[in-house]
């Protein structure tokens, strides 16, 4: 892999097109940078005891990976995530992604009002560390305005905070707090979301107790059932957004879906049409199918790119299901989960790799443009 | 569209009717059929508060005035075997949820499976088509074992039934002996949504949901999480001859869920020994579904293709669910099937898996007009 070690931090006037938009990066705060920015409520709740790993559900080798790409760790000491010199390095430069979208992943509270403030200091310091013109000189990162969806008028603000700056594309909830999204106590995010055109992605952040997904009949003993299992959670979001009418309520509002797996939404696009046409009466607000719900306001991300032994059957499923519509390509750097936009693109039939690859995330997100500065070095894609 | 000709070209099949639900007439009528100290407990009813469907459980015409639908084996029978064209039919009791007291529900288990066997097992006229679940409670596997014991041997019970609802997946250790004996007794288990008012927990991972078809939609596709832990736990390793029936249908789900895990699975499978194999590798002779109305593309022309991927197509039974309001026509499959796909759903996957390759009656000339569905 070619490495450029050095580099001007001068954006070039030369611009090209933008080929490749990753929807899943994670940056990592390093505490040090972190904890200035903390409100006071986070700070006397989040702050008054030591907290250690609280894993569960463990990737292969965590003890010593993490469950991170390995090559990732910084040479200083730091977390994967937390350098964004070597996240523009391995994944702008290296594997050539254009755009990263930055999901952080700020670990929640039981109180709403303090994970609302753990997300508070999160978007402070994604936009003074990561999205400043210092760091951002290149014009690649993309930032997301946290949210903590359990804290409806909490997070409706912070939007409004957020909203109108030039590298925040978007708004992330976690996939876990209950009710589901078609409850109506969530309203005033989608209202604030759509006031500002600003699409919602809503990612897993496994947690424990409350933020973890209760499945109905039991805990899963693996990360692999545990994991597997987790795209039952976003199934789950898409049942309640649709049979609630939460796109008849805001017809402009985009969800997407990060890192819950795709190809199942294509037999649950089938049996929620099926389940419509039998029951109709039960919701009179829908006005339409539930697939066309499906393509029109939901979007998926490739990551995990889950694939069967005869890789023509992942092709007919994404050809059935419209994958060319609802898929955005997705890496998850830095995790172990991560997949490569070179592999990636092998499994997308070629009529859909414009679409998959770049032309959803324009159109799906807020300021991300068709051509950033080009850079020396870069890997094409293709 | 239905015509009278497509069902006519049906009758020639062979059909197993893989799911069809039966009820006691009327509390009394459980009651009658219980021993104290549960005779005079409070039991729930069978229907559900909550997440009953709005509009009623059942299908019009499966109900007369002071029958409780599929409570009469003789007017199921006409149904079924006479209007519906059906040859056999595996009937599975529904009963009263899954209540805290284990003594208690293992007595209205036992009392249902006295009732399925002396009405509808050894029914004059249509015994002969009907085959049975045994009903077993699996938070009382010292009392599931002894119920298994009493019915192992009757000749037309042919599968155990426990709840779909649980508070512990049905991979865990605890409920091994269970399995196992099932296993050696050569009976299929089959997991379906228990009707009534249990202590269950919510029935989705996000909390009770607000309309009845997000219920619908959600409700019968908790079989992933039992299914994915039966392979971690390394049940099917551990019990080669252990068949499973997810009855709620849902078995579209497989694929996509399948492929996630074999491909996250993989990796993770040092963590688990006990199972060892691809997880998909544990699906073949272990998994069945029932085929139901709300499964499927429908008519789409790629419906055969799409059945055949991860082996559904060996894997899928038709079941009617009569006389829910969903009750689904055995003349109403996607037209995209091919003819041996139809005659493996319609018949052969059940008749291989019941053991009732030799058992078919021969069909009945029709009582009446098809009921309208």
């Amino acid at each position: 892999m070619t490495i450029i070690e050095t580099h001007e931090r001068v954006a070039s006037t030369e611009r090209v097109a933008v080929r490749v938009v990753d929807s899943d990066v994670h940056p990592v705060p390093r505490q040090e940078e972190f904890l200035p920015y903390l409100p006071e409520v986070a700070r006397r709740k989040y702050l008054n005891h030591k907290i250690g790993d609280t894993i569960n559900y463990d990737a292969p080798d965590y003890a010593h990976a993490k469950a991170m790409r390995t090559d990732t760790f910084p040479e200083d000491g730091g977390f994967p995530g937390s350098d964004p010199d070597l996240a523009f390095r391995q994944l702008i430069l290296g594997a050539g992604s254009d755009i990263g979208v930055l999901e952080p992943g700020a670990r929640g509270h039981i109180i709403p009002e303090v994970t609302q403030g753990l997300k508070i200091a999160t978007n402070h310091w994604l936009a003074n560390h990561w999205l400043d013109s210092t760091t951002n000189w290149h014009q690649r990162w993309r930032g997301s305005i946290c949210v903590a969806v359990e804290d409806p008028q909490g997070a409706a603000r912070e939007i409004e905070h957020w909203a109108g700056h030039e590298y925040m594309s978007q708004v992330l909830i976690n996939a876990e707090p209950r009710p589901a999204w078609g409850d109506p106590k969530y309203d005033p995010i989608w209202a604030a979301a759509v006031r500002h055109g600003l699409p919602v992605s809503c990612h897993l952040s496994r947690g424990y107790h409350e933020q973890l997904p209760m499945p109905p009949v039991g805990f899963p003993s693996y990360n692999h059932d545990f994991m597997v299992t987790y795209s039952m959670l976003a199934a789950n979001q898409v049942m309640s957004m649709i049979f609630d009418g939460l796109f008849e309520r805001f017809p402009t509002l985009k969800v997407v879906l990060v890192e819950h797996a795709f190809t199942w939404i294509l037999p649950l696009m089938w049996r929620m049409d099926a389940i419509y046409a039998a029951r109709r009466g039960d919701v009179p607000e829908l006005k339409r199918k539930p697939s066309e719900y499906v393509h029109d306001h939901i979007r998926f991300t490739t990551q995990p790119l889950d694939y069967p032994e005869d890789k023509l059957e992942l092709t007919r499923a994404m050809e059935w299901m419209g994958a060319e519509k609802i898929l955005l390509y997705s890496s998850d750097y830095p995790h172990w989960t991560y997949d490569d936009p070179r592999w990636v693109i092998k499994h997308i039939p070629e009529s859909m790799r414009d679409a998959i690859m770049h032309e959803n995330g324009i159109e799906t997100y807020l300021n991300v443009p068709r051509t950033v500065p080009k850079l020396e070095g870069q890997q094409f894609v293709y | 569209m239905v015509t009278p000709d497509d069902r006519h070209a049906a009758r020639q099949r062979r059909i197993i009717d893989a799911s069809v639900h039966v009820f006691f007439e009327s509390n009394g009528d459980l009651r009658s059929y219980m021993q104290e100290p549960f005779r005079s407990r409070g039991i729930p009813d069978v229907e559900m508060d909550w997440y009953g469907a709005p509009g009623g459980e059942y299908v019009p015409w499966a109900e007369r005035p002071g029958m409780y639908p599929g409570s009469d084996p003789e007017f199921a029978g006409e149904q079924l075997f006479g209007e519906r064209g059906v040859d056999l039919a595996i009937l599975h009791p529904m009963t009263r949820g899954c209540g805290p007291d284990r003594h208690l529900v293992s007595a209205v288990l036992a009392a249902h499976n006295e009732m399925l066997a002396r009405r509808w097992l050894e029914n004059d006229r249509f015994g002969e088509r009907y085959r049975g679940t045994i009903r077993l409670n699996p938070e009382d596997i010292e009392g599931a074992l002894k119920e298994l014991e009493r019915w192992r041997e009757h000749p037309r019970m042919v599968q155990i039934g426990v709840p779909l609802q649980s508070h512990t997946l049905y991979g865990k250790p605890q409920f091994f002996p269970l399995w196992e004996a099932a296993a050696e007794a050569g009976l299929p288990v089959a997991l379906h949504i228990e009707t009534g008012t249990g202590i269950d927990h919510a029935p989705t991972p996000s909390g009770p949901p607000r309309t009845y078809p997000q219920y619908l939609s959600f409700m019968g596709l908790n079989y992933i999480y039992h299914l994915m832990n039966l392979i971690t736990e390394g049940v099917f390793e551990r019990l080669p001859h252990l068949k499973v029936v997810f009855a709620d249908g849902g078995g579209d789900l497989l694929t996509p869920l399948i492929w996630r895990m074999d491909t996250f699975g993989r990796p993770h499978l040092e963590q688990t020994p006990w199972a060892p194999e691809m997880p998909s590798d544990y699906l073949p002779g272990h998994v069945h579904f029932i085929h139901g109305a709300l499964d499927g593309p429908g008519d789409a022309g790629m419906a055969a293709e799409w059945l055949a991927m991860t082996g559904k197509e060996d894997m899928v039974m038709f079941g009617s669910s009569y006389p829910h309001w969903h009750t689904s026509d055995p003349y109403t499959l996607p037209a995209g099937w091919t003819a041996e796909q139809r005659d493996k759903v319609l018949y052969r996957n059940a008749a291989q898996l019941y053991g009732l390759e030799q058992a078919v009656a021969p069909a009945m000339e029709p009582a009446g007009p098809p009921p309208t569905t």
